[in-house]
């Protein structure tokens, strides 16, 4: 028989170029990992954070658990997350106050996704200045982003919307993003699970390739940017505005090379199978792309990221549990029960996911305990109530034991209106990068405390 | 949800509510009758032309251009301000009560105003609030007092000119622009046309933001970190197949194991080793530099097992170029498989499958008895074994004119190659302090080790992703400036003109024109014009701005119900934008009236798109110019891809239809909402036995609603005997289609080619409409409200014209936002 690892036949995959994601088969090459992250070291692993979102809100009575505290019981929508219930927290009665109108009239939307992670007001415009605030990954990221090679991850399922007016007057660039570089710079989300695996890992080329490419990229990115510089002098404030955007970019980008270079262990991880392209399949698209933030946390080529599982106001179809309606038309369902059935229906099946991704996460061993205990997910919505566009009591999970440092398995009933961003100053610390305040935050959502 | 409160003094509502609102309805209908039917002369101030600019300037932000009053030169004496005496006490007795000291709804309190001049500087608030005056929606229909038409007209007629007022004759604004950074589509046009590569490389980039309904809109379009690696990616790729590196280093011998491999799930990797088991693969993609021949080397070894020895298969491409069988004794015996074969230039994909899986561990024989299972230990590709001159692609042939010799060093010989390709790429004369760094880049690459080639390579790539190419800078001719504007340079003016039309950098002509210092004149440009619009190249505006104007993008997210519409498919998708595009592209080429955007009697249909309308005799895949017969459909309101784009999934959206209509075709998009407007009580009680119309008639109950949805909906239910992909129908479920209405004034519509006819007759409005989205794509930014005067002024050249197309398109590239733009740094 063979010397390499045996795998029961049955579970090959019958066909060439199969595109189905797999379990990831081995754990990581001890080389690939930090020292931090190997098993059973005594030193604390790194906390990493991500933030799901989910456009059109949820069905609010099937989301909600009943009783709080530990002993509450899980609703019908969440049901998926029953074996992670410890593992977790549901959080009630968080708001995104700046989600909501202030006199600017319609566009829920936009502000669903624009305020999910920075709780600021966007400035409605479709064409100039758009403007809304850093959202709490890119808070991280600006602290602690240098200690890994890829400072963040942005990723998505959907492109950004490319025709006509996005929300109600809304530039799209607020229904297309939550992360926020700064207050006028959005981060681009990558769809392409090709290309994200690229980004984290490289491409298939030798080192000797790769350094070469490296020393150029270098070299060309040192000259584009005198020439940005010299040429931002000659141009007014608005038009040196956008030179300035291209120039930090480029800058950033010269750092991502010089950090790729000195970590010398950076490997391509063995048996996953990258597709060749985006699959056409919603559930094989959604899952694959979780399957690529666990990898990216696992080896540690990052400790934040995004994940958009649809555009605000995301009008997909959701065929697999027999939703030929789109999501968004659905949500204004006027209560009427066969609309709210459906909409109950790809809430679940969103969930179900996730677990999945949970269920990943636990599976992968990490000092004494696994890789879940050093992460922290949230998965949620800017939008509860989409019928009728609300934004506080938002439907919001926290997974993960945050390095031990969370109480879990409860359903914390916060007070009315206390801003989502409460709960962003408390994860921030818990990463390493604590700020006084984000967006329109009061204080530490000390109840998740241990 | 907060509800207005304090005002509703009745508790009869019922009967109350149905007087106010036959009242409001009557004086609202009067409002929107003279609002579209009102005979504009296009510079005068008045309700009609004030509508279109309180959008633009609701939307214009806080960069809302200096009123240039104070340029004015007051030669008569300034009328006293009429706000005390006239508007003060309207907004006491209809406003106050809801947006005054007692409270303050939205935010807003008229008790804080007390003369012109404050008004004039709130100028987005006030145009929001004329919007709403005018249209009836404010105050809302059921408060207690209400003002006559009368009454509101002057009141109305009072913010359109202190707000809108602009002497057309003083106030040349060509407005700001911020610096354009090129998209998606420019880029890969832009490649395409400056060397000669045509590969689509923007096919990875994010997305570009949409503004305005663009995609090609300065202040929207961003650069971030992830977009700048695309670039660099792109332009490495561009350069790979513009030169060819010939040299030993880079192309001659390629090893790929371990890490630079992938594999499928039959196949598992030890370091550099893949062992395939089952239906193993390993592959990789490998860009082949030149035509040529290639030898393709297999290192492999096997355990060999059964009758036949295992077998590998090579694929480039998908397709199989050759089986191998593995010579090996047992897995450790290692042995080269080589293989040589013609290859184009160009990444291909190549896959190593081993294909005679056999397992039979318990066999009765033997002899027979094993496993077999192949081992690839790295592949190499050798090659171009020859490159011969006439191989080299044409842009090679081009960049590379000069290399380092006994007459020219090396950086020489850059700089000699540089200069050509910097001017076209930057799309302007460049200087030496601009060649120097990238020459001097490419000398020293050179001498590190770097074949020439190579280098220029390298040199190319950061053309590519310099500022300067990627931005369409302007800084205008400062010897031009009046107030704080410039005329652009030829070579601007150029490069805005190509891209307007063709979505990529000028060409020779308009580069020779430009040097020459010739275009920036209005028959040259008027010639320039005629002479793009017939190019080929012209294709770029059916594909960009007639996609994005007509929204055809949206059909690409869109996924009609299965099982309601089982005809809808991909290929019919595909159909009906084709339609379109071919539609607008005959009235393009063939410089006709715009107006047949309405009511044009012709179209383009393929075999399923000819079944979907009933037109009999179109067969295959191809789409075919029909003539339209019969009285069903006309123009574009009757396009299948419209009408399914104003959609929803399982049933048509009049509300979404009449939208459209209001947005692209009658330039008044309806205003949003006013804030905290009340829920409907009613939640829809409909049984599906009641037809839509019905439904939606429920909506309209509540007065404030009814203001903008009696006109919505009417126009959406002209369109009622098209279903939701298109096709025509005459009932609905159980009911009769019922498309008939009233628009206000009283004109009527029983079908569907009635509605287009009386649309069709606002020929004026359409051309605004027209215009001003031609001039938002050529411009890059928003319309403000002292653009009126260009848009006016575009309208009534149309109407000298016929209406024409081409004639509209001249009109905008003589128009002054375009041949001008204010002095740098002299405004933000």
């Amino acid at each position: 028989m063979s010397r390499f690892p045996t795998i029961p036949r049955r579970t090959f995959l019958q066909g060439l170029g199969a595109t189905m994601a797999l379990p990831l088969l081995d754990a990581m090459p001890a080389a690939a990992a930090t020292a931090a992250n190997t098993a059973n070291s005594t030193t604390p692993a790194a906390v990493r954070a991500a933030f799901v979102f989910f456009p059109n809100g949820a069905i609010m009575p099937s989301w909600k658990p009943t009783g709080t505290g530990t002993d509450y019981k899980l609703s019908e929508t969440l049901k998926p997350l029953e074996p992670y219930r410890d593992d977790l927290n549901i959080f009630s009665g968080l708001a995104q106050d700046n989600g909501r109108a202030k006199g600017d009239g319609p566009g829920d939307h936009a502000r669903c996704a624009s305020t999910y992670l920075t709780g600021a007001h966007p400035v409605k415009t479709s064409g100039a200045n758009i403007k809304v605030g850093v959202s709490v990954d890119q808070v991280a990221a600006g602290q602690i982003g240098k200690r890994t090679r890829l400072p963040s991850l942005e990723i998505g399922i959907e492109r950004g919307r490319n025709a006509g007016n996005c929300d109600s007057g809304y530039s799209c660039a607020y229904s297309s993003n939550v992360s926020w570089k700064t207050a006028t710079t959005p981060l681009a989300k990558e769809i392409n699970p090709r290309a994200v695996f690229g980004r984290l890992f490289g491409t298939e080329d030798d080192a000797k390739t790769r350094k070469r490419r490296n020393r150029i990229r270098k070299s060309i990115l040192d000259l584009v940017a005198d020439d940005a510089k010299r040429l931002g002098k000659t141009l007014g404030k608005n038009d040196r505005a956008k030179l300035d955007e291209y120039f930090t970019s480029v800058r950033e980008i010269e750092q991502r090379i010089s950090r790729s270079e000195q970590d010398t262990t950076k490997q391509r991880p063995a048996n996953f199978p990258v597709p060749d392209e985006t699959p056409r399949d919603l559930g094989e698209h959604v899952n694959l792309m979780y399957d690529l933030l666990v990898l990216a946390f696992q080896t540690d080529t990052t400790r934040v990221a995004t994940y958009m599982l649809g555009n605000a106001g995301s009008n997909r179809t959701y065929p697999m549990v027999g939703v030929n309606s789109g999501w968004h038309s659905l949500s204004h369902h006027r209560n009427e029960p066969a609309k709210v059935d459906q909409l109950q229906k790809i809430d679940h099946w969103q969930v179900e996911q996730f677990a999945r991704f949970l269920g990943k996460l636990k599976s992968i061993p990490e000092g004494d305990g696994t890789l879940l205990d050093n992460c922290m997910i949230m998965y949620g919505s800017g939008l509860s109530d989409a019928n009728r566009h609300n934004h506080h009591d938002l439907p919001i999970v926290v997974a993960g034991h945050g390095g031990r440092t969370m109480q879990t398995g409860r359903h914390v009933a916060a007070d009315k209106e206390r801003p989502l961003n409460d709960l962003f100053l408390s994860m921030l610390d818990r990463l390493d990068a604590g700020v006084e305040s984000i967006g329109d935050s009061k204080q530490r959502l000390t109840e998740i405390d241990a | 949800m907060t509800t207005r409160t304090t005002t509703h003094k009745s508790t009869t509502r019922p009967a109350w509510h149905r007087h106010i609102l036959a009242a409001s309805c009557t004086a609202a209908l009067a409002l929107l009758a003279s609002w579209i039917y009102s005979n504009t002369n296009p510079l005068a101030t008045n309700s009609t032309s004030n509508l279109h600019a309180a959008t633009t300037a609701a939307t214009a932000a806080t960069t809302a251009q200096p009123t240039n009053r104070q340029d004015v030169p007051q030669t008569t004496p300034k009328p006293p301000d009429p706000y005390q005496a006239t508007i003060a006490p309207f907004l006491k007795d209809y406003c106050h009560d809801c947006h005054g000291p007692d409270e303050d709804n939205g935010g807003l309190r008229f008790d804080k105003y007390s003369s012109t001049d404050d008004i004039t500087s709130n100028r987005k608030s006030w145009a929001k609030t004329l919007q709403y005056l005018e249209l009836g929606a404010m105050p809302p229909p059921d408060h207690d007092s209400q003002p006559d038409a009368k009454q509101r007209q002057i009141v109305v007629d009072y913010l359109g000119k202190i707000l809108f007022d602009i002497d057309c004759n003083l106030a040349r604004d060509p407005g700001p622009v911020t610096i354009r950074r090129l998209n998606r589509a420019e880029y890969d046009n832009t490649i395409r046309d400056l060397l000669g590569v045509d590969f689509q490389p923007s096919k990875t980039f994010p997305s570009d933001d949409v503004g305005e309904g663009f995609d090609n809109i300065g202040d929207v379009l961003s650069v971030s970190p992830l977009l700048i690696e695309k670039y660099l990616d792109a332009a490495e790729q561009v350069a790979d197949k513009a030169i060819i590196p010939i040299d030993p280093f880079i192309s001659r011998n390629r090893t790929f194991r371990g890490q630079t491999l992938n594999q499928n799930a039959g196949t598992n990797r030890r370091n550099d080793s893949f062992g395939l088991f089952s239906q193993g693969h390993v592959g990789t993609i490998v860009e082949f530099p030149a035509d040529g021949d290639y030898v393709l080397r297999i290192h492999a070894s096997a355990d060999q097992a059964g009758p036949d020895p295992a077998r590998l298969r090579l694929s480039l491409n998908s397709i199989p170029v050759k089986t191998l069988d593995i010579t090996s004794r047992n897995r450790n015996d290692r042995q080269d498989h080589d293989y040589k074969l013609k290859i184009k230039k160009g990444k291909q994909p190549l896959r190593v499958a081993f294909i005679n899986d056999y397992y039979q561990p318990k066999h009765a024989d033997p002899k027979l008895r094993g496993d077999r299972n192949a081992y690839i230990h790295s592949v190499q590709v050798i090659g171009p074994l020859e490159v011969r001159p006439e191989d080299l692609p044409k842009s090679h042939r081009e960049l590379v004119r000069f290399r380092p010799d006994s007459d020219r060093s090396a950086i020489e010989a850059a700089i000699a190659n540089l200069s050509p390709l910097m001017r076209r790429a930057y799309r302007r004369p460049v200087t030496n302090d601009e060649i120097q760094p990238i020459a001097r880049f490419v000398a020293d690459s050179n001498k590190n080790g770097e074949p020439f080639e190579a280098a220029m390579q390298i040199g190319l790539q950061a053309v590519l992703v310099s500022p300067h190419f990627l931005f369409r800078v302007e800084l205008g001719q400062p010897d031009t400036t009046t107030n704080n504007n410039s005329s652009l340079t030829d070579f601007e003016l150029a490069t805005r003109l190509s891209y307007f039309l063709w979505s990529s950098l000028p060409d020779d002509t308009l580069f020779r024109l430009a040097e020459q210092k010739r275009l920036n004149r209005p028959d040259v440009l008027a010639r320039q014009v005629r002479r793009m619009l017939a190019d080929p190249k012209a294709r770029a505006l059916v594909d960009n701005f007639a996609s994005q104007w007509l929204n055809l993008r949206i059909l690409d997210e869109l996924t009609p119900d299965p099982k309601l519409f089982p005809e809808f498919n991909d290929q019919l998708r595909e159909a009906m934008k084709q339609e379109t595009q071919l539609f607008f592209a005959e009235i393009l080429n063939k410089n006709l009236p715009i107006t047949r955007f309405l009511d044009g009697r012709f179209t383009y249909v393929n075999q399923p798109l000819a079944k979907l309308y009933a037109i009999a005799g179109v067969t295959g895949d191809e789409m075919k110019r029909v003539e339209l017969v019969g009285d069903r459909r006309a123009g574009v309101l009757t396009h299948a891809s419209i009408l399914t784009l104003t959609s929803n999934p399982d049933r048509t959206s009049p509300v979404k239809r009449g939208k459209w209509i209001m947005d692209n075709i009658l330039d008044t998009p309806p205003p949003p909402p006013p804030p905290d407007v009340p829920e409907l009580e009613q939640t829809a009680k409909t049984s599906p036995d009641v037809p839509l119309r019905k439904q939606l008639e429920i909506h309209r109950q509540n007065a404030s609603c009814a203001i903008c949805h009696s006109q919505m909906d009417a126009l959406g239910f002209g369109f009622e005997n098209f279903d939701a992909i298109g096709r025509w129908r005459d009932t609905d479920g159980k009911h009769q289609v019922d498309s008939s209405g009233t628009l206000p004034g009283n004109q009527t519509f029983a079908t569907p080619i009635e509605l287009i006819k009386i649309l069709g007759n606002r020929k004026d409005r359409f051309c605004q409409s027209l215009a001003r989205k031609l001039l938002v794509y050529a411009l890059g930014r928003g319309l403000q409200f002292n653009d009126r005067c260009a848009v006016d002024k575009l309208v009534a050249d149309s109407r000298t014209q016929d209406y024409r197309f081409q004639a509209l398109v001249v009109a905008i590239v003589l128009s002054d936002p375009f041949r001008m733009r204010p002095t740098q740094g002299t405004k933000p």
